[in-house]
């Protein structure tokens, strides 16, 4: 009798320390929609690490499963049914389809399990846990002051070409509404021409193009984004307008993002300023969030999710900004 | 193949438990039922000697149309309707290029892909068609003695399929046309049109795939016919032996074909596989049943 009862006791304590050291392990899966740039590399290496430093903090140890699907939306729903089979105590996805998400998430919360969506939202009537993803608001309203700051200090008066993103874009609306704002209130530039791309590298080029003509005042640009920096390099190279900083026929050229071919082009001095695109803050977000649901805490995330600001960059301090992916990842 | 499966499905039981698990199972069948509804769509037209890429991109089309009559108040039931006349329409339109103008497969289905592409994005705007009402999902996700619609689907599908190829004229005449055209054409099979139906139907088949899989996604979008897609509607007719010289396969091996795809994408995600991986085993798989298949036909 005395054995049966030390022998209950003994796999009951063993279960409740399993059940202790069950509670330690946190298995994170994440759907890539796709996995066709150094980016999403970036983001793995930063996530694990982050994982590895912010998962010791907190008493976890983190593990995290990848899967692709490839551009297509089915194979993410199934990637992500797989995803929460297989045993993950939180899901993250970066959706293919901001409609098609909404499956993955009630199927999520069917199985009691925490959706994060990281970098593009749902736009389904089914809303995910938290939202993790960059501050295009932000990230515009730093590189706007500091291109005022940058002009007003050379006493230029700016009469600027702006490229907008596409406008159903909420990210391209926050951008194109933060440049306007400010530079209204400035006093030291003027946009003459708001140019539309729907970001689309042709429209880039044409509408700068046209807008080059209409404009040959112009002396300073603005973009919503460059990714699609070969096109307007063009369409500043047709109208002779691609020359460095202290060059006369220099154009005064704020970015956002500086994606990869936007870190050569302020090395070599065509881009005076810029907001980097912050692969790792938002996978630091990321991880802090992920942490925070699986804890069933708060993540504390605004109305508009959990933002990782950007950072300033210009050719001064280009190469001293720690972790910028477009850099390091080339 | 049975036997392949049975290895698989030992192996995965081992290495990977939740994998034999209820909620897997029925997920793998779901995750299959999309696909093989293709395959039986894109067997009967491999039947005849041909192909049809336009299947996924046809699907995406149809389901944008049907789609946003929903979405902006339209009849669920009327809704379904429209996506399998529209993708019917586009069959036909491939099987009257191919049956009766003689055009070739191939550059015909490529050239279909890329409008119905090109329409499904412009339709779309390139975003996706969601938020339909609760009643269009009540039906198609419901599960009758906890299967799942899609799925029951699907096997009624295969063995409605499998009986027209087996048992009705139009089945022989579709091998005969696909062993050989011009024999056909002498022993009086009318070619040209057993030709155009084997489209109509590969069409019809993207239709009622674009039904389930928007019910499933609770959406649709035009980037639901990837390439990618076309890849695994090929792949899961050749594993299940539909040979891709024409005149020979059977619809419920390329369902089975469906199943098997799917068992490996399934099974490499819970094994945490990297997703290149991935990529090399399904190519290889395809190569080896191909060698296979040519093998066959050379004995």
């Amino acid at each position: 009798m005395r054995l049966q009862h030390a022998v209950i006791g003994s796999v009951a304590a063993m279960m409740v320390m399993g059940s202790i050291a069950q509670a330690q392990d946190l298995k994170v899966g994440v759907s890539w929609n796709n996995k066709d740039s150094s980016l999403e590399t970036a983001w793995e290496d930063y996530i694990k690490a982050e994982g590895e430093t912010q998962g010791k903090a907190a008493g976890l140890t983190i593990t995290w499963t990848f899967n692709v699907a490839n551009g297509d939306p089915a194979r993410q729903t199934a990637n992500i049914e797989d995803l929460i089979t297989g045993g993950a105590d939180v899901v993250v996805a970066r959706a293919e389809d901001g409609g098609a998400i909404g499956a993955s998430i009630r199927a999520a919360k069917d199985a009691g399990i925490p959706f994060v969506a990281f970098d593009r939202k749902s736009t389904s009537a089914e809303q995910p846990d938290a939202f993790v993803g960059g501050d295009s608001t932000d990230e515009a309203t730093t590189t706007t002051n500091a291109f005022v700051d940058i002009l007003k200090a050379k006493q230029i008066h700016g009469q600027c070409i702006e490229l907008q993103g596409n406008l159903l874009d909420s990210n391209a609306v926050a951008r194109t509404k933060a440049w306007n704002e400010i530079t209204t209130a400035s006093g030291v530039i003027e946009t003459v021409a708001h140019v539309p791309t729907e970001w689309n590298p042709e429209l880039f080029r044409s509408g700068l193009a046209n807008a080059l003509k209409a404009h040959p005042e112009a002396n300073c640009l603005f973009t919503a984004s460059d990714f699609a920096l070969p096109a307007i390099q063009a369409a500043l190279e047709d109208a002779d307008r691609w020359h460095p900083t202290g060059d006369d026929k220099h154009m005064w050229f704020a970015s956002q993002d500086l994606m990869q071919d936007a870190v050569k082009a302020m090395k070599a001095g065509y881009i005076d300023v810029a907001t980097t695109w912050e692969a790792s803050n938002q996978a630091k977000e990321l991880v802090r969030v992920v942490i925070a649901l699986a804890k069933k805490e708060d993540p504390g995330c605004g109305p508009d999710g959990c933002l990782a600001k950007g950072r300033l960059a210009t050719p001064t301090n280009l190469d001293t900004l720690d972790h910028l992916w477009s850099r390091d990842y080339q | 193949m049975l036997l392949a499966l049975a290895a698989l499905l030992m192996a995965m039981h081992v290495y990977a438990p939740a994998f034999l698990s209820y909620r897997n199972l029925i997920n793998v069948l779901v995750q299959s039922s999309t696909l093989g509804i293709l395959a039986l769509g894109m067997t009967v037209v491999l039947i005849t000697g041909g192909i049809d890429l336009s299947m996924p991109a046809n699907m995406a089309l149809s389901a944008i149309i049907g789609g946003m009559f929903i979405q902006n108040g339209g009849d669920p039931a009327v809704g379904c309707v429209i996506m399998l006349a529209s993708a019917t329409a586009v069959g036909a339109l491939n099987g009257f290029a191919i049956g009766y103008l003689g055009m070739i497969p191939f550059v015909v289905t490529l050239a279909t892909m890329s409008v119905a592409s090109g329409v499904a994005a412009w339709l779309s705007e390139g975003l996706s068609i969601s938020k339909f009402p609760e009643s269009f999902f009540d039906v198609l996700l419901a599960r009758i003695g906890g299967v799942p619609i899609s799925v029951l689907v699907t096997i009624l599908l295969t063995i409605a399929g499998t009986w027209l190829l087996a048992r009705s004229i139009f089945g022989r005449h579709l091998y005969a046309a696909g062993l050989s055209p011009r024999a056909a054409r002498v022993a009086r099979v009318p070619v040209q049109k057993v030709t155009s139906s084997a489209y109509v139907f590969a069409g019809a088949a993207s239709g009622i795939a674009a039904i389930l899989l928007t019910a499933r996604l609770g959406a649709a979008s035009a980037n639901m016919g990837t390439d990618g897609v076309v890849l695994d509607i090929i792949s899961a007719c050749v594993v299940g032996g539909v040979s891709i010289y024409g005149g020979f396969g059977r619809l419920y091996n390329a369902a089975l074909g469906a199943v098997i795809i799917t068992v490996i994408s399934n099974a490499l995600n819970l094994l945490g596989a990297s997703y290149f991986l991935g990529l090399v085993i399904k190519g290889l798989v395809i190569i080896t049943f191909i060698f296979l298949d040519a093998r066959g036909k050379n004995k």
